[in-house]
């Protein structure tokens, strides 16, 4: 039995989608969750380099979000049916990362107040938000509507969902005019497991 | 056997670890380099409105990162098992990290101001990079950076440390002795010596 346990801080952040293919994949998993202030700045290096998060596999460490959730998704059958849609799905994340990178001032403003968040979320939402919804939605009703990737749920569909959910607790309107999306998230986020995950997670600002 | 065409810039950036693993690889490809027009109207065909982009067999795939996976997997670059693949990951990951602390001074326009943002980012990103990744070489104590052959994760790093030691920081560079090793070797492979002869000569 192999022992897993994923260090974060205690948001969704980059780890959110982590713990949503884990519970997808019904895989148990320690969830070692770092206060950002009170705790971080004493943990910071105890960690290889100095970031989270980090997947410790039977103690061994690996970090880096998009290596480990690859190669979770890789174990657990969430990778697309060959190589061709694996590499499919690691191009969709690497959209989401293209974005998350573009989205720090204002993260920065959510977290730790640094900056105003109206201003960065303006800033943002015409040039990288709205284009990447646009983009993304008119993909996932290329491939059918289903999924992002082929036929089959993989980690694409997991961590798309769950970035565009938490777009939606920065600004609640984000989703208006994009029902695909609105639609896709709905149903990624019913079922079972990711719904019971969804239910019992702590409050978190992103 | 597929039909490979890469679409890029005519510049090495983000196209030139593609370009390492096909030659490693010895795979055959188009090397489609495009400019102004070309770019503008191939643009709306792409799935991010960005280059690079993989054709294979006329489907497309974008994304450096995940051309640089399929075609490492296709040739034999992507580690022996799941976990050197997950550590190349973890290796390309921090490069990204790297990168992405390098847009404002692609940006800058101002000589001057161009030149402080370099000196903090050396400061504060470049240097603590390259002391990490000088560790990660010599503890896995093979001359590669995964594993004990070439994976895909050794040419992007050959790309990416080249940048930094030939055009951004030479002088700090020259003291990291197991880096300066491993640029010679990976340059020292027959297949990447061969393409280093060939590929044209571009400044970027």
């Amino acid at each position: 039995m192999v022992h897993y346990k994923l260090d974060y801080f205690n948001i969704g952040g980059r780890a959110e989608s982590i713990r949503h293919i884990f519970a997808q994949a019904g895989v148990e998993y320690e969830d070692f969750r770092i206060d950002l202030k009170q705790q971080w700045p004493q943990l910071k290096s105890n960690y290889p380099n100095g970031q989270v998060p980090v997947l410790e596999v039977d103690g061994k460490p690996l970090a880096q979000s998009f290596a480990i959730g690859r190669f979770l998704a890789k174990k657990f059958g969430l990778a697309g049916k060959d190589d061709w849609e694996a590499a499919q799905a690691d191009m969709y994340i690497y959209g989401l990362e293209d974005v998350l990178t573009k989205m720090s001032p204002l993260l920065g403003a959510i977290l730790f107040g640094q900056g105003d968040k109206d201003d960065e979320l303006a800033k943002i939402k015409p040039t990288v938000l709205e284009p990447f919804l646009i983009k993304y939605e008119r993909n996932l009703k290329d491939n059918g509507g289903q999924y992002f990737v082929g036929k089959e749920l993989t980690w694409a569909d997991i961590a798309i969902a769950d970035f565009i959910d938490r777009l939606t607790w920065i600004d609640a309107h984000i989703l208006d005019g994009h029902s695909s999306l609105k639609e896709f998230v709905h149903r990624i986020h019913n079922l079972p497991n990711i719904k019971k995950h969804i239910e019992a997670r702590p409050k978190m600002p992103f | 056997m597929p039909q490979y065409k890469l679409t890029y810039f005519n510049i090495m950036g983000r196209g030139e670890p593609i370009r390492l693993i096909f030659a490693q690889g010895g795979i055959d490809y188009e090397d489609n380099r495009v400019t102004g027009d070309a770019w503008t109207a191939f643009k709306p065909s792409t799935p991010f409105g960005q280059l690079p982009v993989l054709e294979v067999d006329g489907k497309m795939l974008a994304q450096s990162g995940a051309i640089c996976t399929y075609l490492a997997k296709q040739s034999g670059l992507n580690g022996k098992d799941d976990w050197e693949a997950a550590k190349i990951q973890e290796l390309n990951g921090g490069v990204e990290d790297l990168l992405a602390g390098f847009r404002p001074w692609f940006t800058e326009k101002d000589e001057t101001k161009k030149k402080e943002i370099l000196e903090n980012l050396t400061n504060e990103k470049i240097i603590p990079f390259l002391d990490r990744y000088e560790k990660f070489l010599a503890d896995n104590g093979t001359g590669f950076f995964v594993g004990n052959d070439v994976t895909q994760a050794d040419l992007n790093l050959f790309h990416w440390l080249g940048f930094l030691a030939h055009g951004i920081c030479p002088e700090p560079f020259k003291k990291y002795a197991e880096l300066n090793k491993f640029l010679a070797k990976i340059g020292g492979l027959p297949k990447i010596a061969a393409w280093l002869e060939k590929r044209p000569k571009t400044d970027m």
